[in-house]
């Protein structure tokens, strides 16, 4: 049984254990073994909560053997990002600047998953402060793709990527400033959801970006990332950006089809906006035939050219990070690594009127997409134009047509955008679709991302780690 | 684009890092330069206010 626990879906493990068929130790234990066993070859996690997990798994076993079984997450192994504050527990940041920094609360959205009974096996690697880059001059070592460990995760929710792949864990949570789920998700073949600004809380998670931060899980397949969804959509008072809004009903639109359902195709943005490798574009087009194929209506859509999503995106984020991080640029800035240090001190140049002029060109942007979507329901493009590259390479560092991915339009503009795998490459790397909708219709993209994975099948090929080792060492 | 050498930008926002970064810190910079040439422009007063300060009343 021990083989094959790390294989299971959240949707799978929850129902097993509802069932008494596995309980919340032996699916920890499982989790922290393959940790001790795996993690030293591709770094996922930077601090592995070994005692607390297993406490909190006995707690969850006693609770559901009383009859109390609390839902889908109780007992469930996941991962945080080390952005997500943990009482008692140091939140780095992945940072030297904040290598002793021990929250005294948690993050609303932990606090949310413990009260689920979710079992939280630790800290997971990120881009430093969610901006560094896969860097090799912080206290810990970046985190590397289990589909091959030459290989990078892509950022800044690397290890929640690079974990869930690997299955480390069930699921993390990770967060998005300008792609930042969305990315690793691709690259590490798994599913992340951006959801919609203001559905999750950030209160307790290291800020970057206050109007483009958003938290949100990366799971193996949409359905778990739903599951998640559902303890952790709730409106939180100490987070200013929180809409007070109810949640939808994640898991229940999970299944129900896609008949009816107009697509949007953002052909521009990977035909003309940004180079685009042709077998991305080919898992693009056998997606759509298959959504055509169930009842789905396809039409191609116009937006705003991908670059000028970028520009605002960046004018906005590099400010608003700037913000949260001049003291200490300028008290202290041999404590971040190269790549953090420049990417938060590039804020520093942008000018005041256009910082506010980047957020009304946003407003526009905003008003724009939503004509459009008058006539879609969901848009469909990629979520990165190709594979995942080799570490060590700035993968960001390229001209505007050659950036690796799609998914600033949707931290600028707000809406949900889910990426999942849907195929596979030549070289077995996994290929990645996005898919957008309107502001708090995140079940509906979730929805549509499950019906993908389930009639693509992509769900059943697994990285396998010791190929990867083997791989890396060649 | 900004005319001005960047060490003197550099200096006059109070930060420094070493010099082998700077070079890519002012490619950062560049991009960003490029980047507002997008947003700035004339726009329509009656497009205002897009974007808006929004208040709730008070929980009473």
């Amino acid at each position: 049984m021990d083989q094959d626990l790390h294989h299971l879906t959240i949707a799978q493990a929850s129902r097993m254990i509802s069932e008494r068929k596995v309980s919340p130790v032996e699916l920890t234990q499982a989790f922290l073994g393959r940790i001790a066993m795996l993690d030293g070859q591709i770094n996922s996690f930077i601090l592995v909560l070994e005692e607390q997990a297993m406490a909190e798994a006995r707690v969850a076993e006693a609770e559901i053997a009383a009859g109390h079984w609390k839902g889908p997450l109780h007992g469930i192994p996941i991962g945080l990002k080390d952005i997500y504050n943990t009482a008692g527990i140091a939140t780095t940041g992945h940072s030297a600047l904040f290598r002793d920094h021990v929250p005294a609360e948690d993050a609303t959205t932990v606090r949310l998953l413990r009260e689920a009974g979710a079992i939280n096996l630790g800290k997971l690697a990120t881009w430093e402060f969610a901006i560094g880059g896969t860097s090799l001059d912080l206290p810990w070592p970046p985190a590397r793709n289990p589909w091959n460990t030459a290989l990078d995760t892509s950022g800044s929710s690397s290890g929640s990527g690079a974990a869930v792949a690997a299955g480390l864990c069930m699921g993390a949570m990770g967060s998005d400033t300008g792609g930042s789920i969305r990315g690793p998700a691709a690259w590490c073949g798994i599913a992340g959801i951006k959801p919609t600004y203001g559905l999750l809380s950030r209160r307790g998670i290291l800020p970057l970006s206050f109007s483009m931060d958003h938290a949100g899980p990366m799971c193996w397949t949409a359905e778990d990332c739903a599951i998640m969804m559902q303890v952790l959509a709730a409106h939180d008072h100490l987070d200013p950006g929180s809409a007070d809004v109810p949640a939808p009903d994640f898991r229940g639109a999970i299944g129900t089809g896609v008949q009816g359902l107009r697509v949007g195709v953002v052909r521009h943005f990977f035909e003309k906006d940004i180079e685009t490798d042709p077998e991305v574009v080919a898992a693009l087009e056998a997606s759509l035939d298959v959504l055509r194929g169930a009842g789905a209506t396809i039409s191609d859509v116009t937006l705003a050219p991908f670059g000028v999503y970028g520009a605002v995106g960046s004018l906005i984020s590099r400010s608003e990070a700037y913000a949260v991080h001049e003291h200490w640029l300028k008290t202290s800035p041999e404590k971040y690594g190269a790549y953090g240090r420049r990417r938060l001190m590039a804020g520093a140049f942008v000018e005041a009127a256009d910082y506010v002029n980047a957020m009304r060109h946003r407003a526009r942007l905003v008003a724009e997409l939503a004509e459009v979507m008058r006539d879609v329901d969901v848009l469909v493009f990629p979520t990165a134009r190709g594979t995942a590259e080799p570490l060590g390479e700035d993968s960001m560092a390229g001209p505007p047509t050659r950036q690796p991915f799609f998914n600033r339009a949707f931290n600028v503009t707000g809406g949900p955008a889910v990426s999942i795998c849907d195929g596979f490459s030549r070289a077995g790397l996994p290929l990645s679709l996005q898919i957008a909708g309107r502001p708090f219709e995140d079940h509906l993209v979730l929805k549509v991302g499950d019906f993908l994975e389930r009639e693509l099948g992509t769900r059943a090929t697994r990285p396998v780690l010791s190929d990867a080792i083997a791989a890396a060492a060649e | 684009m900004n005319k001005i050498p960047f060490a003197m930008r550099l200096a006059a926002r109070g930060l420094s890092l070493p010099a082998a970064e700077a070079e890519c810190l002012e490619k950062l910079v560049r991009d960003l330069d490029k980047a507002t040439e997008i947003v700035r422009g004339d726009r329509p007063y009656g497009e205002e206010p897009l974007s808006a300060f929004r208040l709730t009343p008070a929980a009473v």
